[in-house]
């Protein structure tokens, strides 16, 4: 068990867990979770640790002993491996298929807990797990290995994934399998379109009644808890690479895990960052560009053509002048405006130029810093 | 058709201090006279910050020059328009806004008591707009139309309690869940001795029936990365991009209806005596508040005041009348 630590918790629960030596990129994390044994997952800790993890229920029986050992097994491979590069797809094939045999006797061990089952087909069972959302649970029995796996979908999302969003979901969905017991986070990419699921998967002697019962319980707080991030993620690359700003994470480290100090054609920020890069040169050889400008009201949406030679300070002088927006408080201090871009979900500097930061289209929202309060005033 | 227009600063004896051209800010105005007509349902619910067309009003019995009110004109399609008479007390911000400048340049003196009294004069050629043509950027607005969501009202008024909604209130409804309320209250408590804030969101519904637009709270959102103190209560460039990033994440087409904000218990330390003449027991909406209300620029757009009083916490309600920030009703459902 060499940097597994062992510990129970509140006499219910049995975790196992182990700090990863490198941290990795969060994709490369959630593509590790396919095929690992037993409960073992990875998970990103609330206070920034990488861990090799997995929690066991206590009440099952003798069943517990196997499940340990197979989890310690999957464990140690972990983290004597590490996480080193996400796969040159980003992730898994797709689900295994399922098997009729014994479906049947895992539908009476899920009415056993007062889970009822529907049937889907013929390996496939769905468990109502009572969210908002018509959120089903599934059962299906793994034709390779005879596991029976637990899980639900978060999410279907059309490929290909912005690469922001698909990070950022990674991220979340790590950070969820810290905090959620037993289950493991795993995104599915297939032909057209990727699912985002929670998963738990019995391996070796099929699942007593009451751990089927904590992984529904498991399943279903997850789902609560990540279900409607999973969805904004997934689909808006401002709000993603906000996210991913939020938590500090680097640039190099979480956008680019393979180009740690390199270039990413793909980046807009790295080809911005680099001089003579075409599209950074495309940009400023034109003279104007159209912008969208919004206030913070929501009253004043405007298309501005702008000159691409003036900084975003110069251009912020105009905006304000023109959209006939506050420049002054109640007692004729200046009020502050920065300027947000909504594509990178960041403030930009005033020394910028719009040649470099901005892109034709880009959508911009001004931002002032203003005073409630009774502060100096007088009454109105 | 153009005015020019003045403000005569007029000592209390009577004699002249100073006359001073302005250009009025006609936008909130015209902002709140275009959203009565959608709530008429006589212009459609397009979103446009043009000025309307503006005369002057004469006082009582005179041809001029002085100003009692204001006739504010906006255009819809074809030939509908909407007019609404703004009372003169719409230019007192703006004019009180001119005396630092004043001031400075000893036009007037720092303390003295002015009455203004504003003038128009018909301008029979208007000059061109030279400061529009240095200026290196074109602008051009683009229309947004109101999210509505067709509801009969009734549906909301069955289950609301009125306050402060007096028989034939001309501001638009608002209704308020208690349950956000509630939430507003316990970030109030929780912020102690000092000032704190956020934002309602909600949706905008129209009934046809009435027609009538009426706004309803769904949630309120803390002001995140705000800078908060005893007086004071600083939204910053981050708590916008952060209340806008909840906006989005909540999935909800929900938009920021309102904002809010707590003025704590300044006086529990001071004896009752002192308080009856304490301007800080006996302050609403502040000169700041009313400033920041101008970032909320959209007709329907209020702001909730949340203040620590002997018996408990008071809210109020403010929001835009005849282009001016107003106290107002609100009603709160169950």
């Amino acid at each position: 068990m060499t940097g597994l630590v062992a510990r129970d918790v509140g006499g219910a629960w049995h975790v196992l867990e182990g700090t990863l030596a490198a941290p990795p990129a969060p994709l490369a994390a959630l593509a590790a979770h396919h095929g690992v044994g037993g409960f073992a997952k990875l998970a990103l800790a609330p206070d920034g640790t990488w861990q090799a993890r997995a929690e066991l229920p206590l009440d099952v029986g003798a069943v517990h002993a196997e499940r340990r050992a197979v989890t310690i097994a999957a464990l140690t491979a972990l983290l004597a491996r590490g996480v080193h590069a996400e796969p040159s797809d980003g992730g898994s094939a797709g689900f295994p298929p399922s098997l009729e045999n014994g479906i049947d006797a895992v539908a009476a061990r899920c009415r056993e807990v007062a889970w009822p089952s529907t049937r889907l087909d013929l390996g496939t069972l769905a468990i109502d797990l009572g969210l908002r959302g018509v959120r089903h649970a599934r059962v299906a029995t793994v034709a390779a290995t005879g596991a029976v796996r637990v899980w639900v979908e978060l999410d279907r999302i059309r490929a290909p994934l912005d690469p922001r969003c698909e990070r950022a979901l990674a991220l979340l969905l790590l950070r969820a399998a810290a905090v959620v017991r037993l289950v493991r986070p795993v995104l599915e990419r297939r032909a057209t379109h990727a699912v985002v699921a929670f998963e738990v998967a019995h391996e070796g002697s099929p699942p007593e009644p009451v751990e089927l019962g904590h992984a529904f319980a498991a399943l279903r707080v997850a789902a609560e808890t990540t279900g409607r991030e999973v969805r904004v993620l997934a689909r808006d690359p401002a709000l993603a690479a906000a996210y991913l700003r939020h938590h500090d994470l680097e640039h190099e480290q979480i956008v680019h895990p393979r180009r740690p100090a390199g270039f990413d054609h793909d980046c807009r920020r790295c080809r911005l960052s680099t001089k003579g890069e075409a599209m950074h040169t495309a940009t400023a050889t034109a003279e104007t560009f159209g912008l969208e400008i919004r206030d913070v009201s929501g009253q004043k949406h405007m298309k501005a053509e702008v000159p691409t030679d003036a900084t975003i300070s110069e251009l912020l002088e105009d905006l304000l002048a023109r959209l006939n927006l506050g420049r002054v408080d109640a007692h004729g201090a200046p009020i502050g405006y920065r300027v947000r871009l909504d594509r990178e979900a960041r403030h930009l500097n005033g020394d910028e130029r719009v040649a470099d930061a901005l892109v034709p289209e880009d959508r911009l929202t001004l931002h002032p810093s203003a005073d409630a309060g009774a502060g100096r005033g007088a009454r109105a | 058709m153009s005015w020019r227009w003045q403000v005569e600063l007029t000592r209390p004896d009577g004699t002249l201090a100073a006359v001073v051209p302005f250009e009025p800010d006609w936008e909130p105005a015209s902002i709140w006279v275009r959203f009565e007509g959608m709530r008429r349902g006589l212009l459609p619910p397009v979103l446009s910050s043009v000025v309307g067309e503006v005369e002057p009003c004469w006082t009582e019995a005179t041809a001029g020059p002085y100003v009692e009110a204001l006739r504010i004109a906006v255009r819809g399609d074809g030939d509908t328009s909407v007019v609404e008479r703004i009372p003169a007390a719409y230019l007192t911000r703006q004019i009180r806004a001119l005396v630092p400048r004043l001031v400075a340049s000893g036009v007037i003196a720092e303390g003295e008591v002015l009455t203004p009294r504003v003038t128009a004069a018909l301008v029979s050629d208007p000059a061109a707009n030279e400061d529009g043509d240095r200026r290196r950027l074109r602008v051009t607005e683009i229309p947004r139309t109101l999210p509505l969501i067709e509801t009969p009202i009734g549906w909301f008024l069955n289950d609301a309690t009125p306050y402060d909604v007096g028989e034939g209130d001309p501001d638009v409804p608002v209704f308020v869940p208690e349950r956000v309320l509630r939430e507003v209250e316990a970030c109030a408590a929780a912020a102690g001795g000092v000032e704190t804030g956020g934002f309602l969101l909600g949706h905008l519904h129209r009934d046809p029936a009435r027609p009538e637009i009426f706004v309803e709270v769904t949630a309120q959102v803390p002001a995140a990365h705000a800078i908060a103190e005893r007086l004071r209560f600083t939204f910053t460039p981050d708590t916008w991009a952060a209340v806008e990033d909840v906006c989005r994440a909540r999935g909800c087409d929900e938009s920021i209806v309102s904002w809010w904000h707590y003025h704590p218990p300044w006086c529990a330390s001071c004896p009752p005596e002192r308080r009856k003449t304490c301007a800080l027991d006996t302050m609403t909406f502040s000169a700041d508040d009313v400033s920041l209300h101008h970032l909320f620029a959209q007709a329907h757009q209020t702001a909730l005041l949340v203040s620590a009083k002997e018996h408990g916490l008071v809210h109020s309600f403010f929001g835009w009348r005849a282009g001016s920030v107003a106290a107002r009703g609100y009603y709160v459902t169950h």
